[in-house]
């Protein structure tokens, strides 16, 4: 035995030995892995090619359908059954640019083949329950409108959030009711692009998104986000229900967009709430209602915004200076910004943005 | 020498031994979960209409913050090339940290600048800035002057001249793609929780980069930057994506990364007397979050790419890896506290140990491993049998781990379009296990040493720079001296 083997020299041989093995099957699949690879490219590479001659052919046969779409049926039979699934991912992706007359002849070429995609709609893996969904609520709604609000309830928020975007279509409010009972479940998502969601309906969207405002058993996250889709449309009626909210002040989040929107819809009798929100202890309240008095307050509230832009928050700063642009003050502006006061850089830089300076 | 020495050397033998085990099976486990997370990210990634989203108003603000340090080789083009980005608002902030060249007369000459007025919504503590800049051609186009106090403080400096919510740090010889904004911002339109996501940073040698775009992906010609694409696509692919399937991302690169701003800022900023300052950030934020209890995402994205330029000689390559490894020796000893500590979950409990141990710790075990090894066998001591197992442990389980990512590559997104590119990078998973591995372990360990001996600064990174309907060729070509 020489110096290197301790006492237990069977047990490390047996060790060594096994290592050794297991590393060789492992190379041998890393080879068996390479080689699958190269395979693979050659595949990718030959559907690449197929799908591209695929899609010159479906172009061709959509531009047809668009210019003579009573010849849709008979343009339809040169797509074949196999190529269903492959043949509404490529509408999907022309629906996405188009409108109008020639969205409604696309969703005629798809129409045979969306039975197929109701079936992937409860596939169990969650990216083709979503795609699904997709496809149905862009190339078959009404038909299959049943199947895409089945998908609000989806245990994926991301199944879900693909229904509620694709029910928010303009000028069909139906089902707005339903998307607004199920918006809680998108808490963690982006609100700018849910309130924008729910604005797509259009004005039709405004009477359910004014009853949600107003419910004070309603979620504040939701009324929240219902309270900033109204200040998109700009929502005339909604003046009296975000009063309301001002009034009640339970949710700063809720408050400040409730703010918000009276700055967009809010009457005169309205600048008595705002003017007595500027001094709120929550710096998102003071930012929306020194803007919103821009916009409603008269010339006794300048004195006010040029408080504001003395406000320990930059932000809330901002949006005094943003305020006084709104109500037509850019000479008290430019009369700040050349002060010696500390903020006169920030008024300096608001009319800089706006191009004052 | 005595027999106590060899004794000593045997021991050691078995522990570097052990430590490959350890490491491999670790790289393994992750490159596993890789596999399944990218799977499901791609199918997620087809689900999701991402025009839709941004048509529907769903794009926060984002401000590009880049700090740039003599970079009048390459200043422009980058500048030009975030300018054409496709995002529906994004500024681009130029932090000019004191260059010595003439970098911000270049930017000045190209993009038409004068002095705006941009207060700070921030005050972390910089160098003092001289003067802030916008420019007149592209009022979203902003140069903040400063005195020199490296990248962390130019990055700061950024910071408190940011207005949006979320900013993108990248550095300024960084070429991002055309989608890489939008790509990278969707964790944050998704999950309001996201306070920082990474994207993968990719090698431009030897690609042809048109007007700021890289247009066609090639390998390089240079054998040094070959491999380092190979250790890109370990490190991302396989390393950044399993991670992120745990829940436990510790790393952002400095080169690429999407942060909130505020939670930055609450956090205290860039540290400046790092230069793992990238890192340590990302540490900091875990930090910061669960002792608040704040519930928190920082996801890693994997297809938004950045393109940078890697070196290619060994001096400059070697600075490169002592300075990420004396990053990471000061990321992770400065938050020692999180180690195997429950208050950090899996961050604590997983990755720190596993960043501490085999990453840290680990190149000095590997680097003296190698030469054991080699002086047990050159003296005739060494088992045949031993011999064979550190092999198959030391080198072919790297080769199946190099081959398994440019796999993941291959099953994902198929950067490389010539099949001879992909079995050029099987090669060379099978080539950088001879020479290139070890010298990287030495770099590494001299990295771990200078830190421990309180060594800081970065060393000097030689630029070459992209041009405009440059070839692939004089991409790859090495700078003279």
């Amino acid at each position: 035995m020489g110096p290197f083997v301790p006492p237990d020299g069977d047990l490390r041989t047996t060790a060594l030995v096994a290592l050794s093995l297991a590393a060789g099957v492992l190379f041998l699949l890393a080879v068996g892995f390479a080689a699958y690879t190269v395979v693979l490219r050659r595949r990718n590479d030959a559907r690449a090619i197929r799908r591209e001659r695929l899609e010159a052919r479906w172009e061709e046969l959509v531009l047809a359908a668009m210019d003579r779409p009573e010849k849709v049926e008979e343009l339809r039979a040169g797509v074949e059954a196999s190529e269903g699934l492959a043949f509404t991912d490529y509408l999907l992706s022309v629906a996405r640019r188009i409108r109008g007359r020639e969205l409604e002849v696309v969703e005629d070429l798809a129409a045979p083949f969306l039975p197929t995609v109701v079936e992937e709609a409860d596939d169990a893996e969650v990216g083709r329950r979503a795609r699904a969904i997709q496809v149905l609520g862009t190339l078959g709604l009404p038909e299959y409108e049943a199947e895409v609000r089945a998908a609000l309830d989806d245990p994926s928020p991301l199944v879900a959030i693909v229904a509620a975007r694709r029910l928010c279509r303009p000028d069909e409010p139906d089902s707005l009711p339903a998307v607004l009972a199920t918006l809680h479940r998108f808490r963690t998502w982006n609100h700018h692009f849910l309130s924008n969601m729910l604005a797509d309906v259009g004005s039709g969207a405004a009477p359910a998104l004014r009853r949600t405002l107003a419910d004070r058993g309603v979620d504040p996250w939701v009324r929240r986000v219902s309270a900033e889709a109204l200040a998109v449309l700009a929502d005339l009626e909604a003046a009296d229900p975000a009063a309301d909210v001002v009034r009640d002040d339970s949710d700063p989040e809720l408050t400040a967009a409730a703010l918000e929107l009276l700055g967009e819809v809010g009457r005169g009798e309205h600048v008595g709430l705002v003017r007595g929100r500027i001094d709120h202890d929550d710096s998102r309240i003071r930012s929306r209602a020194l803007t919103a008095l821009g916009k409603l307050g008269g010339e006794e509230d300048r004195a006010l915004l040029i408080r504001g832009l003395a406000d320990e928050s930059p932000w809330v700063a901002k949006h005094a200076a943003h305020g006084l642009l709104e109500a037509g003050s850019s000479q008290l502006l430019e009369d700040f910004a050349d002060s010696e006061h500390s903020r006169s850089e920030l008024a300096n830089q608001v009319l800089h943005e706006a191009d004052r300076r | 020498m005595t027999e106590a020495f060899w004794s000593v050397v045997v021991v050691f033998n078995w522990v570097v031994l052990g430590y490959f085990v350890v490491l491999s099976l670790s790289y393994l486990a992750m490159t596993a979960l890789s596999f399944g997370a990218l799977r499901h990210y791609l199918v997620r990634l087809r689900s999701f209409d991402l025009d839709d989203f941004f048509a529907t108003g769903g794009a926060p603000p984002v401000t590009l913050i880049a700090p740039a340090y003599d970079e009048e080789a390459t200043c422009v083009e980058s500048v030009r090339s975030l300018l054409t980005l496709e995002y529906p608002e994004h500024e681009i902030l130029v932090v000019n940290d004191g260059s010595t060249d003439g970098t911000l007369e270049r930017l000045g000459e190209a993009f038409n600048l004068r002095p705006a007025p941009r207060l700070p919504t921030a005050r972390l503590e910089t160098e003092p800035i001289r003067q802030v800049y916008q420019s007149r051609r592209h009022p979203n186009l902003w140069v903040v002057d400063k005195e020199n106090g490296g990248k962390a403080d130019a990055l700061n400096a950024g910071l408190n001249h940011c207005w949006t919510p979320l900013f993108c740090a990248i550095d300024t010889d960084t070429l991002l793609e055309r989608d890489a904004l939008t790509r990278i911002v969707r964790p944050f339109a998704e999950d309001s929780r996201t306070v920082a996501a990474g994207g993968i940073i990719r090698i431009a040698n030897g690609c042809r980069v048109r007007h700021g775009q890289v247009e066609e992906v090639r390998l390089p010609d240079n054998l040094l930057a070959e491999f380092q694409v190979l250790e890109y696509l370990r490190a991302f692919l396989a390393g950044r994506m399993g991670w992120d399937a745990l829940n436990a991302p510790l790393v952002i690169s400095g080169a690429f990364g999407m942060f909130r701003r505020s939670t930055v800022v609450a956090a205290g900023g860039y540290a400046t007397d790092t230069v793992g300052e990238d890192m340590e950030l990302v540490v900091r934020l875990h930090r910061h979050c669960r002792e608040r209890g704040e519930e928190y995402r920082i996801p890693f994205v994997p297809d938004p790419v950045a393109w940078t330029e890697c070196p290619e000689t060994l001096g400059v390559l070697g600075r490169q890896r002592d300075r990420w490894q004396r990053g990471l020796f000061q990321s992770l000893t400065r938050h020692w506290r999180m180690l195997l500590n429950p208050r950090y979950g899996r961050v604590g409990l997983v990755a720190f140990p596993y960043f501490f141990l085999l990453e840290m710790l680990g190149p000095v075990i590997e680097a003296l491993g190698y030469g054991a090894f080699l002086l047990t066998v050159l003296s005739g001591r060494a088992e045949p049998l031993y011999v064979i197992g550190f092999l198959m442990v030391a080198v072919v389980l790297g080769v199946v781990l190099s081959v398994a990512a440019v796999g993941l590559e291959e099953l994902t997104f198929r950067r490389y379009p010539r099949l001879r590119d992909v079995l050029r990078l099987f090669w060379l998973s099978v080539v950088e296990n001879f020479g290139y591995r070890q010298i990287s372990a030495w770099w590494r360990m001299k990295g771990t040493i200078s830190a421990l001996r309180g060594r800081e600064g970065w060393g000097e990174m030689v630029r070459k720079g992209f041009s405009a309907e440059e070839d692939a060729a004089s991409i790859g070509a090495t700078p003279p001296g």
